[in-house]
């Protein structure tokens, strides 16, 4: 048989606190039992997450000041550059046999050709030159001895003219090229 | 621990001529105290409720020690009314059960409860349930005292039903149940444990004396419910011996209470269950 729930107090807070059956009082214990042990939870795994970021902040700072280094060479090395084509033009030019290409040039002439002019084109490993001959057979003559010389590859005649000085003597103008594979050294 | 942050609420018992006022031990620290007062009314002189409340002033400002504390009122049931209600068969709402009620209630006291009386019930769609009136500007003055004295009403219950809370559990099967207070017998009829009806009538000194006045009083009023006669009835208050010595198998009386000698004043005997049992009645 129940309890009669007859009562004629106005309804309060303290009241129904008091009335309030066991198990509310269970269930907020257990409810704060809980919450305790989230609350401690939360900050634990709040403590480790605090440490992954600060070693993420470290490793990220290190990273930028790697970076900065890196970029800090890179700007010294562009910086650099330009001298350091110039010096490697310099190496490659001193690096050039030149005097073994002249020698071997003087050599090929046998005194019927006057080299008027020579410019090397180091790019295209060929030698350009402008040459007079006294006719024809001395000209090929000259472009055969040049292709035979070992050093050089083959040789090959770009242009001739017949040209006539101011005492009156003719000769033949020409320019030749040589493939010169020494040069691209 | 817990009696320091809400302290045991004290108790008040108006009677029709008395009060009493319990304030239970805390802990070991603070003894328990308790106040009463009574005083003498010319017989069929109807009970005054501002008188009571006077006195209830007085007593209050003796006890200024028990300001702030919650308090547990319970009246006499001179000062309530208090019937059983059928809940109509295709009740749904508790509007419906409230009407019922308050239709139950005309048709005995011929007044409508209106704004007159204050309802409180045992609400229930699906059985007959007990319901309780106070009148509205009792009620009103009470709680006004009350908070004057800064005392909080934790619940303010006819002693039938703190009777009752107390001791249902005590009530043997197929029992019925009473309360003998102020030479007033309230009963409640009970079939299969569903209240039934509830009745008060006097109990005077020769029908204490009776040893069959009992039997026969409920006996006759079960054959004007045409139900049929308990064989047992359990009694809270100062039970006569000439009632409580009737054991049989047919028909015996349970007293439910012993009351010590504290108890004799009318008003002590509202507050005794809680002040003997310590709070069991909740």
């Amino acid at each position: 048989m129940n309890a009669m729930q007859i009562d004629f107090a106005r309804p309060g807070w303290r009241r129904s606190l008091r009335q309030a059956p066991r198990w509310t009082w269970i269930a907020l214990l257990a409810g704060l039992v809980l919450l305790g042990a989230a609350a401690l939870r939360w900050s634990s795994s709040h403590a480790a997450e605090q440490a992954l970021l600060a070693d993420l902040a470290r490793i990220d700072s290190q990273l930028a000041r790697t970076r900065n280094k890196d970029s800090e060479h890179v700007a010294q090395v562009r910086a650099a550059l330009p001298s350091v084509q110039a010096a490697n033009g310099v190496i490659t030019q001193l690096n050039t046999p030149w005097f073994e290409a002249l020698d071997a040039l003087e050599h090929a002439n046998g005194a019927s050709i006057a080299l008027l002019e020579l410019s090397p084109d180091r790019a295209h490993a060929r030698i350009r030159g402008t040459a007079e001959a006294r006719n024809v057979n001395a000209m090929t003559a000259y472009i055969e001895a040049v292709k035979a010389a070992p050093m050089f590859g083959t040789a090959w005649l770009k242009r001739h003219e017949w040209v006539q000085a101011e005492d009156g003597t003719v000769s033949l103008r020409f320019d030749f090229e040589i493939d010169w594979p020494g040069a691209a050294r | 621990m817990l009696e320091r942050f809400f302290p045991p609420p004290l108790q008040l018992g108006l009677a029709s001529r008395g009060l009493a006022l319990v304030s239970p031990a805390q802990g070991a620290k603070r003894q328990g105290a308790c106040w009463e007062k009574s005083w003498l009314q010319a017989p069929g002189e109807a009970p005054d409720f501002e008188l009571l409340l006077t006195h209830l002033e007085s007593v209050l400002n003796e006890a200024s020690a028990a300001h702030g504390r919650p308090v547990k009122v319970v009246l006499s049931d001179a000062w309530a009314r208090l019937w059983v209600a059928r809940p109509p068969g295709n009740a749904l709402r508790r509007q419906d059960c409230e009407a019922a009620a308050a239709a139950r209630f005309e048709a005995l006291y011929g007044e409508p409860l209106g704004d007159k009386f204050r309802l409180s019930a045992d609400w229930s769609a699906r059985r007959p349930f007990v319901a309780a009136a106070l009148e509205t500007s009792q009620l009103q003055s009470l709680q006004a005292r009350l908070e004057a004295f800064g005392l909080e009403a934790e619940s303010i219950q006819p002693h039938f039903v703190t009777a009752w809370n107390g001791w249902r559990r005590a009530v043997p099967d197929g029992a019925w149940f009473g309360t003998l207070h102020e030479d007033m017998l309230t009963f409640l009829m009970l079939s299969d444990e569903a209240p039934m009806e509830v009745r008060r009538l006097k109990a005077d000194a020769s029908a204490q004396s009776d040893a069959g006045w009992l039997h026969q009083t409920l006996q006759r009023e079960a054959l004007r419910l045409s139900a049929s006669a308990p064989a047992c009835i359990a009694l809270a208050g100062a039970v006569p011996a000439a009632w409580s010595a009737a054991q049989g198998p047919d028909w015996r009386c349970v007293a439910l209470e012993s009351l010590s000698k504290p108890f004799a004043q009318a008003a002590m005997q509202l507050v005794a269950p809680q002040a003997a049992a310590g709070g069991a009645a909740r």
